[in-house]
């Protein structure tokens, strides 16, 4: 299962790579970086068939992490794409928005990377 | 010169016209005389002759014969005589018949001239016709004549010395005082008015001296009391108060009104006093006090009547005189006896006149009592005293107004102060939120790879347990970088803080040698992020274009830094303003660009928002101008930034818009 991570902060990579090197040499995470709204949506389109966890930053420029949420909900039916929002702003605004446009979690910075790990093996 | 010559002209016509005119008159008479005489003595022949009476003819002749003024008398006899061809033509042939005296030859067509006077009168008898021939002697006419030259020459000379007499009696009493007049007129004319001319003749001529005395008068009062209006009218302060006594002791002399005191009393209804300015004897002024209504008798007196706009009149003896003395001594306003009095001893007896004006009462003190002429003069001066009074006291309530306003100006500059302090401070929240966001990524991250490191080192240890060379140098290298990063992120929040820092700093600062572009990217960011923190739904693509070859200037960074946040924040707030209207593929976008220019560096800043209307364009950079609903905006932002850009550093900040299309402002800084 693939593991599309979303943010504009590009040291996101290397922490990922790095946090779930275990599991990424063994196989049981796949991960795949994009560093805006847009550049995921190509993603998904670049992977249209296979399951997908989407974990995206929702502060970013351009297109935003909720639009992208938005996006994909409406766009993407079958299989429904799991969407993770990561976000530094915890407050209630941004969560209910999450929410309401579909969002499977709403995780908060500093990310809890073994809580994460376990919310994506229960998924998969 | 002219009086001389009508005197001349008079004598001149004595001396021709009149003997002229007697000497036709006496030549006409005797002329008359003569021709009546001729016609008596051609009646008297002809009636003789008619009787035929020889003698009688002699007896007419006698009738001017005893004449001592007769030449001669001759009896002419005329025949008619007939020409021989016709009967038509004739001549009258005179020939003389008698003489008187024989002697003389008689020519029958005789004349007059300047010697005698020739007359003729007819006469015709059936006898015999003719004339009588008078002549007569002018030896008389000429004496008379010469005598009525003499005469006249004598009247002319009597005639001339008079009118001389008279006439230098008219120049003195005429142009002496009309030249005095004129020789006065001048100097008044030069500012002397002091002038008067003596006129003690009760003629037209005395009458101008005094109208010339009165006119002098009244403009040497008009002098005063416009000195009176200028000197008080002049006065600015409290210091200048002493002047009063002092004018009005002056002035006084100078129009005449006989006085040895005087003050001025100004009258204050609201605190009941009478503010004082006295004066001694010899006109300096006995100070400024203030004197309750019911400190003496004399005050209430003067408050009363002052009330009923008269003039108080009070006479003092020498015991009133010491009994207001020592009042006033009592109550400090007088130091010693001797300065008010002017005198070892008091005086015997003081006129007191109070002549009432608007603020108060002008007082003049005096031997005699003032006469009303003298009266109306002080009254004049006091009523010039009011005026300038008045425009004295507008003068210090309009101080106060101004005094008022410039305590107003300076709170409302330190209000203005405090505005640049909250606007800094307001921007300052602004970026709070941006802050958060951008501190908080670097602290996580610091977090982040400082535990992945402590990870990395365990497996490190397990790899090179298995003896896997390849996994260590992998994980040393990740390593390597994990330390660089954590090193990269604390760099980062910690720039973020001292920006934060700097920013709410209240003074100057210095110029110092600044990376534009980093400062872009930073606050560009700053910005962006603050807006997302205050409002979720708001989003924007956002574009740095940064010209590497951009030289570090010398600018004053946190200052530089809130201009850009304040043009990207209007950048943002015009752009998220614009999405709001839910125009169709409508893109919020803001790019920053920077540019090298010689010897310059330009930062543009462009977003694709609503643009600025035409009519706002040029308030735009005015203080506490805004467009933002009340609360949103300190309308500073735009007017500091212009000021910190131009003045601060010497650029300039230009706009660019259009309705529709969206803003470009271009921030030009010198290198």
């Amino acid at each position: 299962m693939k593991i599309l991570v979303v943010d504009d902060e590009l040291d996101i990579q290397p922490l990922f790579q790095q946090r779930y090197r275990k599991e990424i040499r063994r196989g049981e995470m796949d991960f795949v970086f994009a560093h805006s709204g847009e550049e995921a949506i190509e993603c998904l389109e670049k992977y249209e068939h296979e399951a997908v966890i989407i974990l995206s930053d929702i502060n970013m420029p351009g297109m935003s992490g909720l639009e992208l949420l938005e996006t994909i909900k409406l766009k993407y039916h079958k299989p429904p794409p799991v969407v993770m929002m990561i976000t530094a702003y915890g407050d209630a605004d941004n969560y209910n928005k999450a929410m309401e446009l579909g969002a499977d979690d709403f995780i908060t910075k500093p990310v809890d990377f073994i809580a994460l790990k376990e919310k994506i093996i229960t998924i998969s | 010169m002219t009086v001389l010559s009508v005197v001349m002209m008079f004598a001149l016509f004595i001396l021709f016209y009149f003997p002229a005119r007697q000497e036709r008159l006496l030549l006409e008479n005797y002329n008359n005389e003569i021709e009546n005489f001729a016609k008596t003595v051609a009646l008297g022949v002809k009636i003789a002759i008619t009787e035929q009476n020889f003698e009688g003819v002699e007896t007419a002749i006698d009738f001017v014969r005893e004449d001592d003024r007769l030449q001669f008398v001759s009896l002419i006899q005329s025949d008619t005589i007939w020409a021989e061809a016709n009967d038509i033509d004739y001549t009258i042939g005179k020939t003389v018949f008698k003489t008187f005296p024989d002697s003389v030859e008689v020519d029958t067509e005789g004349h007059s001239d300047d010697n005698h006077i020739v007359k003729s009168a007819a006469f015709s008898t059936p006898m015999m016709s003719g004339e009588i021939l008078l002549s007569f002697s002018t030896e008389e006419i000429v004496e008379s004549k010469r005598q009525i030259r003499m005469a006249s020459l004598s009247a002319t000379l009597v005639v001339f010395v008079i009118g001389l007499l008279i006439g230098f009696w008219l120049a003195g009493n005429i142009s002496k005082p009309v030249l005095a007049l004129r020789d006065a007129a001048h100097k008044v004319g030069e500012g002397d008015l002091t002038q008067s001319v003596s006129s003690n003749s009760k003629d037209e001529v005395g009458e101008l001296g005094l109208a010339f005395n009165k006119m002098v008068k009244d403009l040497s009062v008009k002098a005063s009391l416009e000195r009176v209006r200028s000197v008080i009218a002049g006065m600015r302060g409290k210091e200048d108060l002493p002047q009063i006594t002092p004018v009005i002791w002056q002035e006084l002399i100078s129009v005449g009104v006989p006085f040895n005191r005087c003050g001025v009393f100004i009258i204050d209804e609201k605190e009941a006093v009478i503010e004082s300015y006295l004066s001694t004897p010899d006109g300096q002024s006995l100070g400024i006090f203030n004197l309750p209504f019911g400190a003496h008798e004399i005050a209430g007196k003067l408050v009363d009547n002052w009330q009923a706009g008269k003039i108080y009149y009070e006479h003092w003896n020498k015991k009133e005189f010491l009994e207001w003395m020592h009042t006033m001594m009592d109550l400090g306003h007088i130091e010693s006896s001797r300065t008010y009095q002017g005198d070892i001893k008091p005086p015997e007896s003081l006129n007191l006149h109070f002549v009432p004006f608007d603020q108060g009462m002008l007082y003049v003190g005096n031997d005699e009592q003032l006469a009303d002429d003298e009266l109306g003069l002080v009254k004049a001066l006091a009523d010039a005293f009011a005026i300038a009074y008045a425009r004295y006291e507008d003068f210090k309530s309009l101080e106060k107004a101004k005094n008022k306003t410039e305590i107003a100006l300076e709170e409302l500059k330190s209000t203005q102060t405090q505005l640049i302090q909250s606007e800094k401070m307001a921007s300052l929240g602004e970026l709070t939120a941006g802050i958060a966001h951008e501190i908080q990524n670097p602290l996580n991250f610091v977090n982040n790879f400082a535990e992945v490191s402590v990870d990395l080192i365990e497996e490190l240890n397990e790899e090179m347990e298995n003896n896997n060379t390849e996994d260590v140098e992998a994980i040393k290298e990740d390593l390597k970088q994990n330390l660089i990063k954590i090193n990269h992120h604390g760099h980062r929040a910690s720039s973020i803080v001292k920006g934060m820092l700097e920013h709410s700093r209240t003074d100057a600062g210095a110029k110092v040698l600044t990376d534009i572009n980093a400062l872009a990217d930073e606050y560009l960011r700053l910005a962006y992020h603050g807006l997302r923190a205050k409002d979720k739904s708001f989003n924007a693509d956002f574009t740095v274009n940064t010209d590497d070859s951009l030289p570090k200037i010398n600018v004053l960074s946190q200052d530089l830094g809130r201009v850009m946040l304040n043009l990207i924040n209007n950048a943002f707030y015009a752009v998220a303003k614009r999405a709001k209207e839910g125009i169709e593929g409508y893109k919020p976008n803001v790019v920053v660009t920077t540019k090298k220019l010689d010897k310059a560096v330009e930062i543009r800043l462009k977003d694709n928002g609503g643009g600025i209307p035409e009519k706002l364009l040029e308030k735009i950079f005015q203080p506490f101008f805004t467009t933002k609903p009340t609360g949103e905006g300190t309308g500073l932002g735009l007017s500091l930034s212009y000021d910190i850009i131009t003045k601060g550093h010497g650029g300039d900040l230009k706009v660019d818009t259009e309705e529709g299309v969206g803003t470009e402002f271009i921030i030009v800084l010198p290198e």
